[in-house]
């Protein structure tokens, strides 16, 4: 389900008491998390993945492999497998109790590479969408709070940016400063932040009629103290939800960058890397590659929708 | 018939010897006699006479021929104009059905003369004197004269053209030097002694054109000597050419060649997928240039007859030797001793191959010295590496990605450096970019087309000009003064066991101080439905093998 503009408003919460106890709030949190049944499966998948890529090898509880790069091998945990450990004489192999998901071209445990992705993948989306919430968010904030030339500026250049497609505008960018995690995450950001700018733009607008914000604005508060402060805890709500759904395309555009060869270099296991080398071989009977990091992609992806909804259901309801 | 002995170049004396005592092989024999003029009847019939081997004949017995029918064929079709401006291998597909060349190089990698009787170099190789089959004639009527020639080959060598083919004769032959003898023979007087004249004659970018061609070889106005004649060709989409009657040349069963009534190619875009699905539903007979994923696919299907033809062609990593660390040579061993050669075949070309010896001569080549395995050894590698003071060594290498078994090869050659502490890092990007900085990138594994020779291959990319800078496509800068020496022996030697000699030296030379790596040769595929007959590979992927091919009737 994609939130639109309207019920985004709709959803908007009168403003909460000033509670300063933070045990509460996470456990209305949770209690919303956990009083539905859509958000439930949702956690799960997506549960799923996070405690794959936590446990996939040792590398997170070493301090040692942190920064080590190349001269640390990390001991494989969920994983079994290091991703780039080449099985010589078992190339494109089908699933096997030594090998659960089968084996790649060059005989890499395909379990062992999805595992591995799961980390990129659950490190690089996120990311990407949390800088793009922060630069959209300020920026649509700004824009609604003042309003006039500062908004109509702000709003045609994002407007501007937003006419290009997206899959266009990553290939541009890429092409332009070369595949690496830091350049997919400034691509994804540049193409998703117009997009919460507007959200976030209209949200402000509401809120900002509303009578706590007059109220602060006599006290005398700086305008960024009622941006923050007054304004984006109450607009919390649909961002949270429109997060979510970011992470999904975010996902979604890593593959995607993957599966046109602007993804991350290889040997590097991320998901969409995976489709799009594995797609060679479906032709020849070998769908594994493909399949699998598919079936990832799509669980991730719906966990992390199924997950959205259940959020706006609840909170819908709590209103 | 022209048996007659004598009037053949003494190295073809010498060679038969050879033959005879059996140091050159019949093929390497046939192909040297033919370079040096001597057509592939005669050479065969001399290769034949006293040998215990029967010949293999070349085509299917006439009474089996069945005459008519259309060939079918996926492929691409591209924008053309200009036959001598054809730029891929590809864009001359269709029209060298139509369009026909001098020489003719075959399936095995001999060169023959085609639209020529004969090809005869003076000894020291600078005078060429080339003499025309009698009976040649166009589709309009006129029989095939010195004339016509002369006008094609000024075609080539006039830079208002653009023909690729003016580069092959560069430095050696200028239109002044093409001088009519008599209708049927002209002379090519060459600057420079040059051996390879026979073989550059193939070049699919120089074809013997009418004087009145119209610039658009499209326009289906142009006369041609082949057996052939343009019906369409829709850019993008289909092109269709139909039999001509009066050809001049006979097939198997006394009538005039071709035994098809037409030859159709069906554009299936860079999507070569989208063609092996049309060969599978029976919409085509064939499919042009297998990529290697692709005859995987269709290798086992009982329905499908898939050529494997070896060829020179590879992927040649290479250093540039005027960068640090690439200046010691003790650094690129290292590097190479890192490769498993096998499991870089069967990683990145499904062990269809053969392997290579980090020299640019293939074993395809016919004067390749045979050489000894080099195993993978990380522990030389390492060692190396500890006396060059570069333990810790770590280094890009530049990969397109459309090459998926260039990436294959430099994964693997990652995974297998790490045993000796190298880190090698793959910098990737389209290929478009990567030709953008081949001659450029420090590290970068670039793609070479075959080349008939080894001759021919190694002096464009291994030796310095006349001035002492690398020439243009050495990409790696290496220049050694005993490799070129001896390469430039090698060039001027005609008797193939001395050649391979030398070749031994420069193989070995290569190998052991050269900046290249390369591991394997990869062969071409070419695939047919099974009832076409009389069709086989091509090592420079020449679509030529179907003016003799016919359809069997289905026995429904």
């Amino acid at each position: 389900m994609v939130v639109s503009e309207n019920t985004a408003v709709s959803t908007v919460q009168a403003p909460t008491e000033q509670t300063p106890e933070r045990n509460s709030a996470f456990r209305d949190g949770l209690n919303i998390l956990l009083g539905s049944k859509v958000a439930v499966v949702g956690l799960c998948l997506v549960g799923f993945w996070l405690i794959v890529a936590v446990f996939a090898d040792n590398c997170l509880f070493t301090p040692t492999c942190w920064f080590a790069g190349d001269d640390y091998e990390p001991t494989p945990w969920l994983a079994r497998y290091s991703p780039y450990k080449q099985f010589s004489g078992e190339n494109l192999a089908g699933p096997s109790a030594k090998h659960w998901l089968g084996t790649d071209k060059l005989g890499r445990d395909l379990w062992a590479r999805l595992a591995q992705g799961s980390r990129i993948i659950l490190t690089v989306a996120p990311l990407a969408t949390l800088i793009a919430l922060i630069i959209g968010g300020g920026m649509g904030l700004v824009a609604g709070y003042y309003g006039g030339m500062i908004d109509e500026v702000t709003m045609r250049v994002l407007d501007g940016v937003m006419a290009f497609p997206h899959i266009l505008l990553y290939m541009v960018i890429i092409a332009a400063v070369g595949p690496s995690a830091t350049n997919i995450v400034l691509a994804i950001t540049i193409a998703g932040a117009p997009g919460i700018a507007r959200l976030v733009r209209s949200l402000t607008l509401d809120i900002k009629t509303r009578d706590y914000v007059a109220a602060a604005q006599t006290r005398g508060e700086h305008p960024a103290y009622i941006m923050l402060m007054e304004i984006l805890p109450n607009a919390r709500g649909p961002i949270i939800i429109d997060a979510m759904l970011r992470i999904g395309y975010s996902v979604f555009a890593i593959g995607t960058l993957g599966y046109l060869g602007l993804g991350l270099p290889p040997p590097s296991p991320d998901w969409g890397s995976i489709v799009s080398s594995g797609r060679r071989l479906i032709m020849m009977g070998h769908i594994w590659d493909s399949l699998w990091a598919c079936l990832a992609i799509a669980m991730l992806v719906v966990g992390l929708n199924l997950l959205a909804d259940g959020i706006a259901e609840e909170t819908q309801r709590y209103r | 018939m022209r048996y007659a002995e004598e009037g053949l170049h003494p190295m073809v004396q010498k060679a038969r010897e050879s033959l005879y005592e059996g140091r050159v092989s019949r093929r390497e024999f046939i192909r040297l006699a033919c370079l040096l003029g001597t057509s592939y009847g005669a050479a065969r019939f001399l290769a034949a006479c006293g040998a215990p081997t029967a010949t293999t004949g070349g085509g299917a017995a006439a009474e089996e021929i069945v005459r008519g029918g259309t060939l079918r064929c996926a492929s691409q079709v591209p924008a053309v104009d200009h036959p001598m401006r054809f730029s891929w291998i590809y864009d001359a597909n269709v029209f060298r059905h139509i369009f026909e060349y001098l020489n003719w190089y075959d399936e095995q990698g001999v060169t023959h003369p085609y639209l020529l009787e004969s090809y005869v170099p003076n000894d020291d190789l600078t005078v060429w004197t080339l003499n025309l089959k009698q009976n040649v004639t166009w589709s309009n009527g006129d029989a095939l004269e010195a004339e016509h020639v002369k006008w094609s080959i000024g075609q080539w060598l006039d830079p208002d053209v653009g023909s690729s083919t003016l580069g092959l004769w560069e430095g050696f032959l200028t239109s002044d030097g093409v001088e009519v003898v008599d209708a049927h023979t002209i002379k090519m007087n060459m600057d420079a002694p040059i051996l390879a004249v026979a073989e550059q004659l193939t070049h699919y970018a120089a074809p013997i054109l009418h004087p009145t061609f119209d610039g658009d070889c499209t326009s289906g106005n142009n006369p041609g000597t082949g057996y052939m004649t343009l019906d369409e060709y829709i850019e993008g989409e289909k092109a269709r050419i139909v039999k001509r009657d009066d050809y001049w040349d006979m097939g198997a069963d006394g009538k005039p060649l071709p035994y098809l009534d037409a030859m159709e190619w069906y554009s299936h875009g860079d999507d070569q997928a989208a063609g092996v699905a049309m060969l599978k539903s029976g919409q085509v007979e064939s499919i042009y240039d297998v990529n290697i994923d692709n005859f995987l696919a269709i290798k086992d299907d009982a329905n499908l007859r898939v050529i494997k033809t070896p060829t020179s062609s590879t992927r040649v990593g290479r250093f540039r030797v005027d960068l640090d660390p690439w200046t010691d040579n003790r650094v690129r061993m290292a590097v190479k001793k890192c490769q498993d050669r096998q499991k870089i075949l069967d990683n990145s070309y499904f062990g269809q191959g053969d392997i290579g010896f980090d020299t640019h001569a293939a074993p395809s080549h016919p004067e390749f010295a045979p050489m000894d395995d080099i195993p993978y050894d990380p522990e030389g590698a390492k060692a190396l590496l500890e006396e060059a003071g570069m333990s810790d060594l770590s280094f890009d290498i530049a990969v397109g990605t459309g090459w998926s078994d260039i990436v294959a090869f430099a994964e693997t050659l990652q995974e297998d450096a790490k045993a000796a502490g190298i880190s090698v890092t793959l910098d990737t990007m389209p290929n478009s970019a990567y030709w953008d900085v081949w001659t450029e990138a420090a590290v970068g594994i670039t793609t070479w087309a075959n080349r008939p020779l080894a001759v021919m291959v190694l002096p464009l990319a291994y030796i310095a000009d006349s001035e002492g800078n690398p020439v243009p496509w050495n990409e790696s800068r290496w220049v050694d003064d005993e490799f070129s020496a001896l390469l430039k022996t090698a060039q001027g030697t005609f008797d193939l066991e001395a050649r391979r000699a030398i070749m031994k030296d420069i193989q070995r030379i290569q190998s052991e101080r050269g900046s290249v790596f390369i591991p394997f040769f990869k062969p071409v595929f070419r695939a047919y439905t099974n009832n076409v007959r009389g069709a086989s590979g091509h090592p420079q992927n020449y679509n030529t093998e179907w003016r003799e091919a016919w359809i069997e009737p289905s026995s429904e």
